[in-house]
């Protein structure tokens, strides 16, 4: 019951990082929600076999990393269903409308990337240095870091689109 | 940290949806326990079906050849079972690759579903063949026409569905390993 609790714990402690990531990679709603689910029950599972090879929150963005991207798989195969432009209905917005329209715009501009540069710059956005982010993809910290800048440069070209 | 990585900074975390965190919690703790019970279910399945075959090996068997299909099909769902519980506890594994590694891991998964599916496609032609054989020998030697025939018309959508399977694959895996490989 101890470790059920550390576990509920844990999924509570980083469910907003892990939506992040979820909304990063699928704009539907719905989807996003299975996605979640998706990735917290691989956090669960994986959490219980947790060595400490790496701090708890970058094990936690390589496991939903991981989900994202098999989701991305699947749904690609199921159909071309990641419209890019579909709308974020329910972003939580706590600043401002022209903040909204921000945070909007990045992540629509986000989902536009190619996801290897959609995910190195994500997991900038959320903190991580670049050996967390090497950690993560299974790169090198030089490839992180070409991709990295390549990622930043079409961001803002596509901002300002 | 730069003004304009920071200020996305700021976005990206403004971007986080609205969470309901005690449903979520409540949703992965009843899926996690309805993926454990199917799993069980599934090898407690397989363990019945086999039980059932020494039951009809022991006492429904009444000829030798009987007895051979029987001892032969008995370890198949035990074995299939097991096989399935440890491929299912392999997969939870694979959730802790990284990005690279699990694209690797599908491309191969990929490659062993058509060989998968080749290896069936084979298997399925030569059962086929020697299904036709003895319904051949049995409608020629003692005229059985009815069961025979449908046993090889069976046998027949068998082997079409199993070609059909294997070459959509086929055909659609040079694309899917494309994919793949432009996602890393």
């Amino acid at each position: 019951m101890e470790k059920r609790d550390h576990i509920h714990e844990i999924l509570l402690q980083y469910a907003p990082l892990m939506a992040r990531i979820a909304a990063t990679h699928e704009a539907d709603q719905a989807l996003r929600e299975d996605l979640l689910q998706d990735i917290s029950l691989a956090v669960w599972h994986a959490v219980e076999n947790f060595r400490g090879d790496s701090s708890m929150k970058t094990f936690i963005a390589r496991v939903a990393h991981n989900r994202a991207v098999d989701h991305v798989l699947k749904e690609t195969r199921r159909q071309d269903r990641h419209n890019l432009s579909d709308p974020l209905l329910d972003l939580v917005s706590t600043d401002s409308h022209q903040h909204s329209d921000n945070t909007y715009d990045l992540m629509t501009a986000m989902r536009r990337l190619p996801l290897k540069f959609r995910q190195v710059i994500s997991l900038q956005l959320e903190g991580f240095n670049q050996a967390e982010i090497a950690h993560t993809l299974g790169l090198n910290e030089a490839n992180v870091a070409k991709r990295a800048s390549r990622a930043r440069v079409q961001l803002q070209k596509l901002m300002e689109q | 940290m730069d003004p304009l990585l920071e200020q996305w900074q700021k976005d990206y975390k403004n971007a986080t949806p609205k969470l309901d965190t005690a449903a979520l919690l409540s949703q992965i703790t009843s899926a996690r326990k309805k993926q454990s019970i199917k799993a069980w279910l599934d090898l407690v399945a397989g363990a019945f079906v086999s039980l059932f075959c020494i039951y009809a090996l022991v006492f429904e068997a009444t000829s030798t050849p009987e007895q051979v299909l029987y001892a032969i099909l008995t370890p198949l769902p035990i074995g299939f079972s097991v096989w399935a519980f440890i491929q299912r506890k392999k997969l939870i594994k694979t959730h802790t690759l990284d990005v690279n590694g699990l694209l690797l891991f599908k491309k191969q998964q990929l490659i062993n579903q058509i060989n998968y599916w080749r290896l069936n496609l084979i298997g399925c032609s030569i059962l086929w063949a020697a299904l036709c054989i003895t319904a051949a020998v049995s409608i020629l030697m003692y005229n059985h026409t009815t069961i025979w025939l449908t046993q090889v018309g069976i046998g027949t959508l068998v082997l079409i569905i199993t070609l059909t399977r294997y070459l959509y694959l086929k055909y659609y895996l040079k694309g899917k390993l494309n994919y793949i490989d432009n996602l890393k």
